[in-house]
């Protein structure tokens, strides 16, 4: 190893062109697999996102001709449910019992009306509302169900509400309320956008339960819960009546995950082989020329003592220590082109640890492999002919 | 009797090829532990494939070679491999340096394949050197060097390992008189500690220093006393 070493050394300007094909090789390999990873974390990052962790449960009316809203006894035995983050309850009017107008008088009266919702604070931040514009109602609207409302967008904009600065106000039925904010992103709720929610306890107190045309619970779950919480909800909402509730759990992300993820593996073992090819057959092709030039120089190590066996291992080691130092030079330059490219995106850069020093080892792998035949070549000098070069 | 050093029976080297090249032809030779000959002929007589026979780069195509009471076609190349590191010094009239490594370096690289440490090596190299007289060239390129003082590194190469045969291929063939003077100098100091010299010259004043001259032509050996 000294003598590879040393001959390494004693050209070094060669030696950094050789070690280049390994490193290019082996950044490639690195950046394709730490891209991979950071795009495959971003990828299960999505998936772990709200939209696929809210569970909804809706009471249907197998037990009677109205639909039963839920209760706050119903919500807290949801809530209870381990793996439960969060739980809310959405309670939808029929439209012909609460039309929506901007004006009493039928002919200022602007849009097509709207869906009137009952809704919780707790639903709001379940279904994660976004406010656009003014504020959601909060437990004192609730307890002294006020009449406010939030208007989805498109029902603002359908109604063409003026600005909340001046207060406006909308009718349902024949009740004024003031519009305190606007609501323009939800997670997978999107009927909102285009609904009136009001505190559910004014929706009750002032229309009663016949206006109620559809309850619902809206549950989002901790992380990787969704598929334990979704079949205990029925029984922990109506615990007397569970057929009574229809619940919807959004599919596991696990199968679509795994797929994902064996598709980019895939990608990844057939970028990886191309760059790692790449990189042999460069470090392979330099070292034969490199073997060939020096064909005096291991004719007269032979002269001087070399067996064949120590001719392959010193064309060999030098291989290797040059395979190597790429992959020392390339795994560096793979990780800082994987955070480069994460921090860019605004990605979270993700690389196994175990990939640096994997790298380091296949580059030597490679070199090791690329030498194989300049050694064999180098062993079979006959040192007479070589000397006489 | 004590057995010579080298042992040469009717030995022959033939080339093959499409057309057979006989370089050495049924040639008898006896050469004694301490004895310095000295070879000549034209070029292309078979001068320097006698010596790459002798020293175990080549087996011969027929006939015997016995070096130190061991026939050559007998062993193993391992066997000639280690035989050539311990008992076996070159001088090349292509001075065979590396140019990257310096010549301390070149000097002790012979001293690697016989296992002797990197601090040794680099020890004995330098006193090779020095008994040569280019101690304070020690860490110069080869390219820095004249061509007598490569010669001498090469030398000192050949010595470092304390060979008992010395094989020279015109160890003055390309130097000025004065600097020739100075290698065949060092050849002599190396007979008198009983080193056996091997000389292949042109140059008279080499052959002269012998103790005898052979004369070699198409590979035929001819003594010439």
């Amino acid at each position: 190893m000294a003598e590879a070493l040393a001959a390494v050394l004693a050209r070094p300007g060669r030696s950094a062109l050789t070690a280049l094909g390994t490193a290019l090789g082996v950044a490639t390999l690195v950046a394709v697999l730490g891209i991979t990873q950071t795009a495959s974390a971003q990828v299960s990052q999505a998936f772990d996102d709200v939209d696929l962790r809210v569970v909804s449960a809706e009471s249907t009316r197998n037990d009677g001709p109205a639909i039963e809203p839920f209760g706050a006894a119903d919500i807290e035995r949801v809530a209870s449910i381990d793996g439960v983050a969060k739980v809310g309850s959405l309670t939808a009017a029929a439209g012909a019992s609460t039309p929506v107008r901007t004006s009493l008088r039928a002919e200022e009266a602007a849009g097509d009306g709207a869906q009137v919702i009952g809704a919780t604070p707790e639903t709001l931040a379940a279904v994660h509302g976004h406010i656009a514009e003014g504020r959601a109602f909060d437990g004192g609207h609730l307890q002294r169900k006020d009449r406010v409302v939030i208007l989805g967008v498109a029902a603002a904009r359908r109604m063409a509400t003026p600005p909340l600065r001046l207060q406006p106000t909308i009718f349902i039925g024949d009740t004024p309320f003031t519009v305190i904010g606007i609501l323009d992103r939800t997670a997978g709720f999107s009927d909102l956008l285009s609904a009136a929610v009001i505190p559910a306890t004014t929706l009750t107190g002032l229309w009663g339960a016949d206006v109620i045309a559809g309850a619902r619970l809206v549950i989002e779950t901790k992380p990787g819960a969704t598929q334990v919480v979704g079949p205990q909800v029925a029984a922990a909402a109506r615990p007397t009546n569970p057929e009574a509730v229809q619940v919807s759990t959004p599919p596991a992300p696990k199968a679509l995950r795994q797929a994902i993820d064996g598709e980019l593996s895939s990608l990844l073992v057939v970028l990886a082989m191309v760059a790692l090819v790449v990189g042999l057959v460069g470090i392979g092709n330099i070292t034969l020329v490199s073997v060939m030039e020096r064909v005096p120089e291991f004719g007269l190590r032979r002269s001087l003592g070399a067996t064949r066996t120590q001719s392959a291992i010193q064309v060999l080691a030098e291989s290797s220590l040059l395979g190597t130092l790429g992959g020392i030079v390339g795994g560096s330059a793979g990780v800082i082109v994987v955070t480069t490219v994460a921090l860019g995106r605004q990605w979270t850069p993700t690389l196994d640890v175990s990939v640096l020093p994997t790298a380091v080892i296949i580059g030597g792998l490679v070199g090791l492999i690329a030498g194989l035949y300049p050694a064999i070549r180098a062993s079979s000098i006959d040192p007479d002919e070589a000397l006489r070069r | 009797m004590r057995e010579p050093l080298l042992q040469l029976s009717d030995l022959s080297v033939t080339y093959s090829g499409a057309h057979p090249v006989h370089a050495i032809r049924n040639v008898d030779l006896s050469i004694e532990q301490g004895e310095h000959v000295a070879i000549m002929g034209r070029s292309g007589s078979g001068k320097t494939s006698l010596l790459s026979v002798i020293g175990l780069l080549r087996t011969q195509t027929s006939g015997s070679l016995r070096f130190k009471g061991r026939e050559a076609n007998e062993l193993s190349e391992r066997a000639r491999t280690g035989l050539r590191a311990r008992e076996i010094g070159f001088v090349f009239q292509a001075f065979h340096l590396l140019p990257e490594r310096t010549l301390v370096e070149n000097v002790a690289m012979g001293l690697f394949y016989r296992g002797v440490r990197t601090r040794d090596r680099l020890s004995l190299a330098e006193e090779a050197l020095d008994a040569v007289g280019l101690a304070e060239r020690a860490e110069f390129s080869p390219t820095q060097l004249s061509g007598g003082e490569q010669q001498r590194g090469v030398i000192a190469r050949a010595l470092i390992g304390e060979p008992s045969l010395l094989l020279c291929d015109e160890p003055t063939g390309d130097l000025d008189s004065h600097t020739a003077a100075e290698v065949l100098s060092l050849l002599t100091r190396q007979i008198a500690v009983g080193t056996t010299v091997v000389v292949i010259t042109h140059d008279p004043l080499v052959a002269a220093a012998a103790d005898r001259t052979l004369r070699i032509a198409d590979g035929v050996l001819q003594p010439t006393g």
